[in-house]
């Protein structure tokens, strides 16, 4: 028979009778059911049970905005429309970001990523100068607006380093290149708001600022890095560095760069006469510095502080004519690094003529905190300098960030610090980041997610040096009860870590299972302990070009993640294996990188009964055909029945039938003879009755119960609903009149039962 | 008709507790539900019990908690699913086959008598189908003669739409192997 004719029988077979008695009936016990067990909900709206059901789709951090905005997507999307155009200030903004986000979230092409990226950063600038125009700036607002500027340079970083796999070399620097150039954008627009802006945003422009140039070094460096790989088939990296040191590319490199970057003598030559513009600002600051009347403050100090800035401002010009140098040398990359110094040395001195004005505008200098010594077991040395703060030696002449407890440290590679109190030393050595090496063209499994090294050291004893590797929001201890976690952490360079003293006896790492991972929920319990749990990690999903085509080598990454591969199209994933076996794949691979598969017998069910013997006959499955052992015939009393009732039980075996206790008026003490006849279990003592007794299975909530007598006299067990906890009592007196009722109206004595609540 | 009982509107008053509503559903699902239980189990009298049931812990369900059934149909196949693996678990494991009661009134009907082949040919289907093992049957049962959406029956059994594709395609395989018997 066709397999068609079969779905068409088995859709055509007849729908059972429905007895009409019966389907009343149980209507009508239904709705006594239902006013017995009242629902006690406020009324719901519309609205919340959409609510309700999206609640249900979507993760809990996420705010109501975003249902918010999707009800309004919903309902015609005019919000949406509306909220575009907002600024920081207005209620639609978050509408805004929300749609922004997801924006960024179905864009998969990494190149459009990336425009994005730079898009949303220069949306940022734009509203913050939309704000100035209106005259509505507050500090918290720009400095909201930049973190979220800096957020989508950093994106457009690790999208460009995403992109680096994906992609050739050409395509990558001139991604990189675009990049570079909006930066360079970024930086005129943002000077130029630092001019209009008051003096309390600063700090944050500053910051934004120095975020530009320090991403556009990262960028000059890849571009390097890449163009060198390209050139030479090096892999080896080289770590770029601003400030003194020029890395200065072999010059063989150097006439290649040209080729990648066309315009970049053009683009150098302008960033340098940038700079120069930048470093005749700065002296004409500074000498508008030195020019002014101080009353407030002594002029020896000042002195001292003008020395500072002739210092800052020599470094300057050095930078500029390094750049301008190089520039001739043609070393076009290396001169752009030196015009970004020029710049972060611009930002600096701008800094500190402003931090003279605040302390000199406070008339009392002393309360001014002075800056902590930046070193372990630093020294005063009894002299004090232009803001009339101690001066500290260190011992070793290293200078070293102190950081303490409970405080949010960046940490660059190379960079140590040093903990408060606590003569610990900590340093960044590297950030691993695994990815598996992928040819072009090949669609690869993930990435590891990246770790950070670290070397503890413990001051003064400098010989204990621990090693050790977080993972994102992995905490180990250090030191007794001080613990150190990483928050975050920048793919290149820059991690985010916290230290924390943890009571004794506190897990503050726990072993999590491979698959999933610790994540802190930053509470704590009445112990002073934070609570951590594991939480499974998603693992990411390896998409190969057609279905079914990914499957697991059955070896994982360090994350606990399954490793998948593509299976080559050509391969016949899916047995048939015929009834009784199953396909089951042996986790090896033949030649073709096909998965080795076989169908395999099906594990064979066990028998259910003590005593089971097989007989010769075989299943479905081709399992073998268990037999019970014979039972016998007793007298066993039933919590059902309340009598005793001759039942086929097994040897040794109890009754387990139903789960309530008889009254004393219903139990029936009656014991009957039971045995054999005519191969039914019986009591013998009514043998002209020739009525079969078996036991019932009544499902959970539902009790047996007799129903009258068939024509045989012979009793008719049915189950009834036992509605609550209470007991049922079975209405004796419903027996004499089921006579008269017929064999389907099996649910008339619920009815009754009911009523006579 | 189904179509109304998929509304939002008419959920929310299910999971309000509306009697009206409920005793609606009831009409309209439980034949259906009687006969898929019938078809699973092979007893009349326990297919009854089960497809009462069934919409008595439904109506436990709204009554005790605060979640929303949002797909009705769904929920009530998989209550009753429940209910009837806990039948199998409690009976001795044996498949019943659809027993002669019913056979025999299936057998007067003046349809059948009058399409002799067809019938022949549909009590074939029958028997096959009451051999094969709970698994098989249930997705069969689910997809044609209650005409569940693969989507559905995923939902119910927690497997996704792809193992269902195959399993259900297996069981059919299965189903003709033993008609061909």
């Amino acid at each position: 028979m066709k397999i068609a004719k079969i779905k068409r029988i088995i859709k055509d077979l007849p729908k059972s009778d429905l007895d009409q008695n019966w389907l009343e009936q149980s209507q009508q016990s239904m709705a006594e059911f239902m006013a017995d067990n009242p629902v006690r909900k406020p009324t719901v709206g519309r609205q919340t049970i959409m609510e309700g059901i999206f609640k249900k789709l979507i993760l809990k951090p996420m705010p109501i905005v975003i249902i918010a905005l999707i009800i309004s997507l919903a309902t015609g999307g005019g919000v949406v429309a509306a909220a575009q155009g907002s600024l920081p200030t207005d209620a639609l903004y978050p509408v805004k970001i929300a749609t922004e986000q997801i924006q960024e979230s179905v864009t998969f092409d990494n190149a459009k990523k990336i425009e994005l990226s730079i898009k949303l950063a220069e949306k940022r600038l734009n509203e913050i100068k939309q704000l100035q125009d209106k005259g509505e700036v507050s500090p918290t607002i720009v400095e909201e607006t930049l973190v979220k500027y800096e957020k989508h340079l950093t994106n457009a970083q690790s999208q460009l380093a995403n992109f680096s796999r994906d992609y050739t070399a050409p395509k990558l620097i001139t991604a990189a290149v675009k990049y570079e150039d909006s930066l360079e954008n970024q930086q005129k627009e943002l000077t130029a708001l630092t001019n209009q802006i008051s003096v309390e945003s600063q700090p944050s422009l500053d910051k934004a600022q120095k975020a530009i140039i320090a991403n556009s070094n990262q960028i000059l460096d890849k571009i390097g890095i890449k163009i060198q790989q390209t050139e030479t088939s090096e892999t080896q990296a080289r770590t770029g560095t601003i400030g003194d040191k020029t890395e200065v590319l072999p010059p063989v490199l150097m006439e290649k760069v040209p080729e990648y970057i066309p315009n970049i003598d053009e683009k150098t030559k302008n960033r340098i006469k940038t700079a120069e513009n930048k470093l005749a600002e700065i002296r004409k600051k500074i000498d508008n510095f030195a020019g002014q009347e101080e009353n407030k403050c002594e002029l020896a100090k000042k002195q001292a502080f003008l020395e500072k800035l002739e210092t800052h401002y020599q470094k300057m010009t050095a930078a500029l004519t390094e750049a301008q140098k190089l520039f001739d040398q043609k070393n076009y990359l290396a001169a752009l690094n030196q015009t970004n110094y020029v710049m972060v040395l611009a930002i600096d001195t701008d800094n500190l003529v402003g931090q003279w004005h605040r302390n000199c505008n406070n008339p009392d200098n002393e309360s001014i905190a002075c800056k902590a010594p930046s070193c372990i077991g630093a020294y005063q040395t009894g002299e004090y300098e232009s803001d009339n703060c101690p001066v500290y030696k260190c011992p070793n002449n290293e200078t070293i960030r102190v950081v303490t407890l409970n405080q949010k440290i960046g940490l660059k590679i190379g960079e140590t610090v040093g903990v408060e109190n606590e003569n610990i030393q900590i340093t960044l050595n590297k950030i691993q980041n695994a990815c598996p090496s992928c040819p072009v063209g090949a669609s690869c499994s993930p990435c590891l997610a990246p770790t950070a090294q670290l070397e503890i050291s413990y001051y003064p004893n400098e010989k204990i040096i621990q090693s050790i590797n977080l993972g994102l929001n992995q905490s180990k201890e250090i030191s007794p009860s001080v613990y150190l976690k990483l928050l975050n952490l920048n793919e290149e360079d820059y991690v985010t870590l916290i230290l924390n003293k943890g009571p004794y006896g506190c897990d503050a790492v726990l072993n999590c299972a491979k698959g999933t991972i610790q994540r802190c929920s930053g509470k704590y319990d009445g112990s002073g302990c934070p609570i951590c749990t594991c939480e499974p990690i998603a693992c990411p999903m390896l998409m190969c070009g057609y279905p079914g085509g990914a499957y697991k080598t059955g070896e994982f990454y360090d994350n606990g993640c399954p490793i998948y591969k593509c299976l080559p199209s050509t391969c016949n994933t899916l047995l048939n294996c015929p009834s009784g076996t199953t396909q089951l794949c042996s986790g090896k691979y033949d030649g073709s990188g096909c998965p080795i598969c076989n169908c395999e017998p099906v594990a064979c069910q066990a028998p259910n009964c003590i005593g089971a013997y097989k007989t010769s006959e075989y299943d479905n499955s081709n399992c073998p055909i268990y037999k019970c052992p014979g039972k016998e015939c007793k007298a066993v009393f039933s919590n059902c029945s309340c009598a005793y009732n001759c039942m086929e039980v097994i040897e040794g075996q109890g009754l387990n039938d139903c789960m309530r206790a008889c009254s004393v008026n219903e139990i029936n003490n009656y014991k009957p003879n039971c045995g054999y006849q005519n191969g039914v279990c019986r009591d013998l003592n009514q043998t002209d009755k020739p009525c079969p007794v078996a036991a019932i299975n009544c499902l959970a909530g539902f009790a047996p119960s007799q129903n009258g007598n068939n024509e045989n006299g012979c009793p008719i067990w049915i189950c009834k609903p036992v509605s609550g906890v209470n007991n049922i009592e079975i209405d004796e007196s419903s027996n004499s009149t089921q006579s008269s009722q017929s064999e389907t109206s099996i649910f008339e004595p619920i009815l009754k039962f009911l009523q006579l609540k | 008709m189904q179509q109304n009982f998929k509304k939002p509107e008419f959920l929310a008053k299910i999971n309000q507790g509306d009697n009206q509503a409920y005793l609606q559903a009831y009409n309209y699902y439980l034949p259906k539900i009687l006969n898929h239980t019938y078809y699973r189990i092979g007893c009349r009298q326990t297919a009854e019990d089960i497809a009462q049931q069934t919409f008595f812990k439904t109506w436990q369900y709204i009554v005790k908690t605060e979640s929303q059934i949002t797909n009705l149909n769904a929920f009530l196949y998989k209550t009753a699913n429940n209910l009837i693996a806990d039948f199998y678990r409690k009976a001795e494991r044996k498949n019943i086959g659809i027993d002669d009661e019913v056979e025999k009134k299936l057998a007067t009907e003046p349809s059948y008598i009058t399409e002799v082949e067809r019938s022949l040919e549909t009590k074939k289907v029958k028997a096959a189908l009451g051999k094969l093992n709970d698994e098989q049957k249930k997705l069969i049962i689910w997809r044609y003669l209650d005409e569940m959406s693969i989507k559905e029956i995923s939902r119910i059994c927690n497997q996704p739409q792809n193992n269902i594709y195959v399993r259900l395609h297996r069981a059919l395989k299965e189903l003709k192997k033993i008609i061909a018997q």
